[in-house]
């Protein structure tokens, strides 16, 4: 349920940065873990962000602990290894994402109104 | 294409994720080990990309901790826990330096003082060895780039400049060069412009030596071939900073014409900014222009040597191929050219060698004798720290008793180390970046390539390993003998009474860094005693001229003047500047005793006997009077006014040169300057003259002869004045009356004799100074080392002088007993060090003028210097030694 607080507490989370919104865009889809969000976000972002490691598990550390995700309590049959570890959205996770998605779309229909936005060949 | 990871690859990333924090590393590191070997399925190279983010991430989260931990609310003891990771150690290390440093200012000051003076002489030192010997040269290809020379055993000669024809018989024969070029020794030109005429540097060479280089040009072209011959038109290349600073930089300039030596010359292009032929700096560039009926055919052209040819080596082909090939042309040109060649040689070394000449053993020394600096600048503080390091004997102690090992005490004290070590090394680069740049712009002359002096990236890297041995050396070894301290003893005494009752490891290591301090001191005081003894001694070495009061400045003929009014010119120049109030007498000289190089030749003299020969004798050119003014006539007559053009052909010899005859008498004698059988202008000897210095002072007189410029005109000569009042107004006036005669007579390089025999011992000075400060340096910081050594071990012993005093020991009793103990160290590092001396000191052989390098007096008064010097330190502390207030220390104990 949105409550105001719960909103408040969202907010306070914008503008998220590109990686994290990337991974947790990648969540939403249902990727769960290591090198499968690492081709997610670079599909996503049409290769310019490539996550290492290091980076990609700095961020997941952020976000669990903000609360942006959790991990999942289902093991993941399809990768066969129980001890793989999967994340999923939170609630506060899931508000951000739309609080942020519709932030970034009303830039984006901003800019196209000033037709600053190039068409993809 | 997919490859299966290695093991070590995974291992190296595991070890990597360690560096993470603990907590994150438990909850991810094996999903990142797990993420990295999927990715080093698809690509190898994603394996560098992995670990450098890694560490990245490691550098986040541990900078994360620390803000989310103010350093204020850090407990200041916390327990060493097992497994917790390196970098978390490692930065709480880094925070308690800062704070321990912070309470001890004093000695953080001085151990970073001394540090960054050791590391920042060494670095110094290290760029100009690097500069004048390791740098490759700014040419193309530098290592395929070879000096050819000649040599001849009979003449005395070796690595000499070589002679035209054998030169392009080289070019023509050899197998191993794709090309050879050659110059000459740099000289000056008159250039005429804006009505006036100006003499600047001018360098000359075949047509084909930028491309040898393989140098390009900035604007226009440089040299092409076949403009080594006069067959060509006259063409110039100007220099770099000369165009900037004469023609604004106007790239319109190529195609104009410049008037040079009365010819005009065109502008072909400008040389490339930086090009610069060792350690010449001409401001412009013309070809030889050699006449190819004359040069290679001539005999002269065989037997004249005075050019620098410089190769470039076929690919493949190495220095000795290069050198197999030159002796089997000499070898044929020896049996064709008997007249000229025989038992010439010429070789081939490599430029870059070629270039840094006879520096490598000064430079060799200079650096021995700032790694000595630097050890005994790292002694010291490594004794400062060790002092530190017991003080908090207890704080030690209390650290060991809850957990931690010694490695991670170790770890925390070299800490320390290292953070004075770093800001010891900025301090270090800042100070060398000072003294490189006055050595560029002032340094001394006669070492090469200081022009292009820099801290470069080789300069910065061996910075940090100099600073990081640094901290082997200081930090380590104290550390490592302050943590075997006892622990029951540490925890019981602690502070001060713990860094007294220090074990015998520390006191051992305390002694040991002493003495190190003092022999290394002993060494260079040594060395620097005999540098400056040579030096004197050449300053006192008599030149065969008096530099008081005598000036000099060089003067062209202006172009045009034919033989009979070039000398007329000269003579009214010097009856001019004689008739100036404040001067004495003038004359004039072709080339500069000392300052100039001149040519030399053969002599015969016709009834000279047995040695009548003499193989090489050394040619100058001087007006009337020259000797009686700015020499000695030994014997006969100085050159006077009836000696001219067309009156009999005289000449004057020196004393040398008669030794070398060894006839009884020479004056009236006839000599030609060539063989016995050859053809030759016979001169007669009207006086012989005091032998003045050649080429350097270090030599010995060696035989010169001299021709009166109306019988041998030249087209520049330097005259010389001896004035009551130097100064430059007085030079002022001497230019004034060269124009009052002919305003496009150029004039240049004035100076006092004074100052030519100053630039001939500039090298030896600035070794001496070099040297000097370096032992001042070294002995004030061995004083302190004993200093504190003595004072530390004393104060050990409080308790036992209070009871001998309390016994009836008299104070002089106790000073003598607190002697005893510092002089033993200092005798055992004076006997290391004069022993060191006596191994390394024949290296300087080739340094020393008038001096041995095992000079006995030097051997004598150094260790004597050093013994009283260090004695003297230890007498303080053992005369407070020796006051001690008996009850008082009682009631402390």
């Amino acid at each position: 349920m949105k409550s105001k607080e719960a909103r408040r507490q969202a907010q306070r989370h914008l503008p998220m940065k590109p990686i994290p919104y990337l991974i947790l865009l990648a969540v939403s889809r249902g990727v769960e873990h290591g090198y499968a969000m690492r081709t997610e976000v670079a599909g996503l972002s049409e290769g310019t962000v490539r996550l290492d490691p290091g980076t990609l598990y700095r961020w997941l550390a952020r976000l669990l602990q903000d609360g942006l995700i959790e991990e999942s309590t289902q093991s993941d049959e399809s990768s066969g290894d129980p001890r793989r570890r999967n994340y999923q959205l939170t609630d506060l996770g899931r508000e951000i994402m739309e609080l942020e998605s519709t932030r970034l779309s009303n830039l984006v229909r901003a800019a196209q109104r000033q037709n600053l936005v190039r068409e993809r060949s | 294409m997919k490859q299966a990871p290695t093991l070590f690859s995974e291992r190296l990333f595991r070890l990597l994720v360690r560096s993470l924090p603990k907590a994150h590393r438990r909850r991810f590191g094996e999903d990142m080990v797990r993420m990295f070997r999927e990715g080093m399925h698809r690509r190898w190279s994603y394996f560098f990309r992995a670990c450098w983010d890694v560490l990245g991430a490691a550098v986040h989260l541990h900078l994360e901790g620390m803000r989310r931990t103010p350093l204020s609310r850090t407990p200041s003891r916390i327990p060493h826990k097992k497994g917790t990771s390196m970098f978390s150690n490692w930065l709480f290390d880094c925070r308690q330096a800062l704070r321990s440093i912070g309470r001890s200012p004093g000695f953080a000051v001085m151990a970073t003082l001394m540090l960054g003076i050791g590391i920042g002489a060494t670095v110094t030192a290290f760029s100009v060895i690097h500069t004048v010997m390791l740098r490759p040269l700014p040419f193309h290809r530098p290592q395929e780039l070879v000096q050819l020379w000649e040599s001849n055993p009979d003449k005395g000669w070796d690595h000499q400049t070589a002679a035209p024809a054998n030169y392009l018989d080289w070019l023509k024969r050899n197998q191993v060069f794709t090309d050879i070029a050659a110059y000459s020794s740099f000289g000056q030109v008159a250039v005429e412009r804006d009505g006036g005429a100006t003499m600047v540097g001018d360098g000359n060479a075949t047509g084909n030596l930028f491309r040898v280089l393989g140098v390009q040009p900035y604007l226009g072209r440089l040299f092409r071939p076949e403009e080594t011959w006069n067959t060509a038109q006259p063409v110039v290349v100007l220099g770099y900073p000369y165009w900037k600073s004469q023609f604004g930089g106007d790239r319109e300039v190529i195609g104009k014409t410049l008037r040079l030596n009365g010819a005009e010359h065109e502008i072909v292009g400008v040389a490339p900014p930086g090009f610069r032929m060792f350690d010449a700096n001409p401001e412009l560039w013309r070809p030889f222009r050699w006449d190819p009926a004359v040069f290679g055919v001539a005999v002269w052209t065989r037997r004249a040597h005075w050019i620098h040819p410089v190769a470039r080596l076929k690919t493949g082909v190495g220095i000795q191929q290069a050198n197999d090939d030159l002796i089997a042309i000499m070898t044929q040109l020896e049996q064709e050219h008997p007249e000229t060649n025989i038992h010439m040689m010429a070789g081939a070394t490599p430029l870059r060698q070629f270039i840094a000449g006879d520096t490598a053993l000064p430079l060799t020394l200079l650096m021995a004798a700032v790694a000595s600096l630097l050890l005994i600048a790292c002694a010291n503080t490594a004794n400062l720290a060790l002092v530190r390091a017991l003080n908090r004997s207890r704080d030690l102690a209390m650290r060991r008793a809850l957990g931690a090992g010694r490695r991670r005490l170790i770890g925390m004290l070299v800490t320390e180390s290292a953070a004075l070590a770093l800001v010891g090394g900025a301090i270090g680069l800042g100070t060398a970046q000072l003294a490189v740049r006055y050595l560029r712009e002032s340094g001394p002359e006669g070492v090469p390539r200081l022009w292009e002096l820099q801290i470069g990236i080789e300069s910065i890297v061996f910075c940090v390993a100099v600073a990081f041995a640094s901290v082997l050396v200081f930090g380590v070894l104290p550390a490592w003998a302050a943590s075997r301290e006892d622990l029951l003893q540490g925890l019981r005494s602690g502070g001060e009474k713990g860094a007294r009752s220090g074990s015998k490891t520390a006191s051992r290591l305390r002694l040991i860094l002493a003495g190190l301090q003092v022999g290394l001191s002993v060494a260079v005081v040594l060395a620097a005693g005999m540098v400056s003894k040579s030096f004197l001694n050449l300053r006192s070495v008599d030149a065969g001229f008096n530099p008081e009061n005598a000036v000099s400045f060089k003067a062209a003929v202006p172009s045009g003047y034919n033989v009979p009014r070039a000398i007329d010119f000269y003579n009214r120049l010097i009856d001019r500047i004689e008739a100036m109030p404040g001067v004495d007498s003038a004359a004039a000289i072709s080339e500069l005793p000392i300052r100039d190089s001149t040519w030399s030749t053969n002599g015969y003299v016709e009834g000279g006997g047995e040695h009548a020969f003499v193989q090489t004798v050394w040619h100058r050119t001087v007006t009337a009077g020259y000797f009686s003014h700015f020499g000695k006539v030994v014997e006969g007559r100085d050159f006077d006014s009836t000696d001219v053009l067309n009156s009999a052909r005289v000449i004057l010899v020196n004393e040398a040169f008669a030794r070398a005859v060894g006839a009884p008498s020479l004056i009236g004698l006839r000599m030609k300057t060539a063989k016995p059988d050859e053809e030759g202008t016979w001169r007669r000897i009207v006086g012989i003259v005091g032998d003045q210095k050649h080429a350097s002072l270090r030599e010995g007189a060696v035989p010169q002869i001299y021709e009166v410029y109306a019988q041998d005109p030249r087209n520049d000569m330097a005259i010389v004045a001896k004035v009551s009042t130097p100064g430059e107004g007085l030079l002022s006036t001497m230019r004034t009356a060269v124009a009052e005669i002919d305003p496009a007579t150029p004039i240049f390089d004035a100076e006092s004799l004074d100052r030519v025999l100053a630039d001939a011992v500039a090298r030896d000075r600035f070794l001496m100074i070099v040297c000097s400060l370096f032992a001042g340096a070294s002995l004030l910081m061995a004083v302190l080392g004993v200093f504190s050594v003595t004072a530390f071990a004393l104060g050990q012993r409080t308790f036992e002088f209070g009871v001998r005093t309390a016994l009836g020991a008299q104070p002089q009793d106790l000073v003598r007993l607190g002697l005893s103990f510092g002089w033993r160290t200092i005798l055992v590092g004076i006997a290391a060090g004069l022993a060191a001396s006596a191994v390394f000191s024949g290296t300087l052989t080739t340094l020393l003028y008038g001096v041995s390098p095992f000079d006995p007096l030097s051997f004598l008064m150094v260790p004597l210097l050093l013994a009283a010097v260090t004695l003297t330190a230890c007498l303080l502390p053992a005369r407070r030694a020796s006051r001690v207030d008996v009850r008082t220390m009682l009631v402390s104990e």
